[in-house]
């Protein structure tokens, strides 16, 4: 393996060591399980080290792989349309996952079903927002819409969820 | 911020990879690298081929080469027996040519152009010392196979021998005495054992008429001046003959004629001429004036068809027109 080779693979070894934990995030709420998410962080990953190894350039890593996974989230749902709640009861959330403080659990759990109830568009808003942590011009600009439509949108989801949280 | 959107930052924040999902994951990637770096990379030329800029430098290379070498061709025909280029021109650039004569007219006037190739190149080395002489000889080879393919299907192959011409110049004079002497079937030799047989008591006198006699036809040495009117002639008698050529009544006979012009041309070629006794010599340019005072006769018989032609026929305007052009060019000694 050449220099140049060995540079490109430190670079993306390090990205992945700073990003992954976000991405894991982000994907894990959207996806409500924790295998889906976990693979969905491999294979974002590896599809943006294709892109690499291509030729092609990539302007803004971070944004790319966020795009990638929203690809691949986005092909998740319509592959399992149906159920995704079952699934959750399911698979669920891993009692045994040594990160997740069981006092919270039973509340995270909470949150997950009602988040399971929205509409995948608003679920996305709703973990943009206080999963990931973007402000709302950074979310109008990643969507391509304006800030006030966006603005709208998650105070109604976020309405919606509250419904759902307080009749679980 | 309220409550409730704190319960939800806070769900995201308890979330994270344990060290053995983050290691587990890493591995696979590290894995996946390896086997991406062993398959085939993209070619290094990608870049420059895909820049804007040299995107096209191929074509262009490929382009810049057809010029070259059509500059090439070009130079070759101006090639020598013994350059470089020569085989080219022989071996290339004239077998092109052969390709487009198609018509047996075409082809015929291919093989006139190429023995006058020949020819004006064996005039041009015969003085060049640079060129050895295996060379020049090879070349007048050449020169006469091209002749020899002349004469296929062209019936008057003979030189026109003992007709005496009108045309009058001291060269011509000679020679048409010379013919005269062979129609009347008394030769040099025979004149003054035949006034020896008429008159024996006078043998001294014989024997010295008969020397003046044989004095008078011993050939003189050839002038080099003499060799320049013929060569003039010729010249002159080429340029008209590619004029006719072009009437199309006249195209078949003219070619004809231009074969036999070139015939003469070789016969007197230096490197070949110089090297003959006078008799040869006398020889040769008595026949070489009989032939282009032939080639004379039909211009001129030519020129005059035209012209009638060109007088009755009032309604090809144009054609006539180019003509009448061309016959004041036969009027000039043109070059």
């Amino acid at each position: 393996m050449n220099t140049e080779k060995r540079i490109e693979n430190e670079v993306f070894l390090k990205a992945y060591e700073e990003l992954a934990d976000a991405l894991f995030r982000h994907s894990f709420f959207r996806v409500s399980n924790r295998e889906v998410a976990l693979d969905m962080v491999q294979d974002t990953f590896m599809k943006t080290w294709n892109h690499i190894t291509k030729g092609k350039e990539v302007e803004n890593f971070k944004a790319f792989l966020y795009t990638t996974m929203n690809h691949l989230i986005i092909d998740y749902y319509r592959k399992s349309k149906s159920g995704s709640l079952d699934a959750l009861l399911d698979d669920g959330f891993d009692t045994e996952d040594a990160s997740v403080d069981t006092v919270q659990s039973a509340e995270m759990s909470l949150v997950m079903k009602s988040l399971d109830m929205l509409g995948d568009g608003d679920r996305n808003l709703v973990v943009k927002r206080y999963i990931d942590g973007l402000g709302i011009g950074e979310i109008a600009e990643s969507l391509g819409e304006s800030e006030n439509v966006i603005s709208v949108r998650l105070h109604r989801a976020l309405e919606k969820l509250k419904t759902h949280y307080r009749h679980e | 911020m309220n409550d409730f959107e704190q319960k939800i930052i806070q769900a995201g924040k308890s979330v994270s990879m344990t060290e053995r999902e983050r290691a587990n994951i890493r591995a696979q990637l590290i894995s996946h690298i390896k086997d991406t770096h062993s398959k085939p990379v993209a070619s290094p030329y990608v870049q420059f081929f895909s820049s804007a800029l040299y995107r096209h430098s191929v074509s262009f290379a490929f382009v810049a080469v057809l010029f070259f070498t059509g500059g090439l061709s070009t130079l070759a025909d101006k090639a020598l027996p013994g350059a470089l280029l020569y085989p080219l021109k022989t071996g290339i650039n004239e077998k092109v040519l052969s390709w487009f004569a198609v018509s047996e007219q075409s082809k015929k006037q291919l093989s006139i152009t190429l023995a006058e190739r020949r020819l004006f190149e064996a005039e041009t080395i015969a003085t060049e010392p640079n060129i050895p002489e295996t060379v020049k000889v090879e070349h007048v080879k050449m020169l006469d196979e091209q002749l020899q393919k002349l004469e296929g299907g062209n019936a008057r192959t003979q030189v026109a021998e003992t007709e005496p011409t009108p045309v009058m110049d001291s060269s011509v004079t000679e020679s048409s005495l010379m013919n005269i002497d062979a129609t009347t079937a008394i030769t040099a030799t025979e004149a003054p054992m035949l006034m020896k047989m008429s008159a024996p008591a006078q043998d001294a006198t014989t024997y010295e008429s008969a020397a003046v006699i044989s004095d008078m036809t011993t050939p003189a040495p050839v002038s080099g001046e003499e060799i320049k009117i013929v060569r003039d002639r010729i010249r002159t008698i080429r340029a008209n003959l590619v004029i006719i050529r072009k009437e199309p009544s006249r195209s078949v006979e003219a070619l004809d004629y231009e074969a036999k012009l070139l015939r003469t041309q070789r016969s007197l070629l230096s490197s070949t001429f110089e090297g003959k006794t006078d008799e040869e010599k006398r020889t040769i340019l008595g026949d070489a004036n009989a032939v282009l005072s032939e080639i004379e006769l039909f211009l001129d018989e030519s020129k005059a068809t035209i012209k009638s032609s060109s007088q009755s026929t009032l309604q090809n305007d144009v054609p006539v027109q180019n003509l009448e052009g061309s016959l004041e060019k036969l009027e000039v000694r043109s070059e």
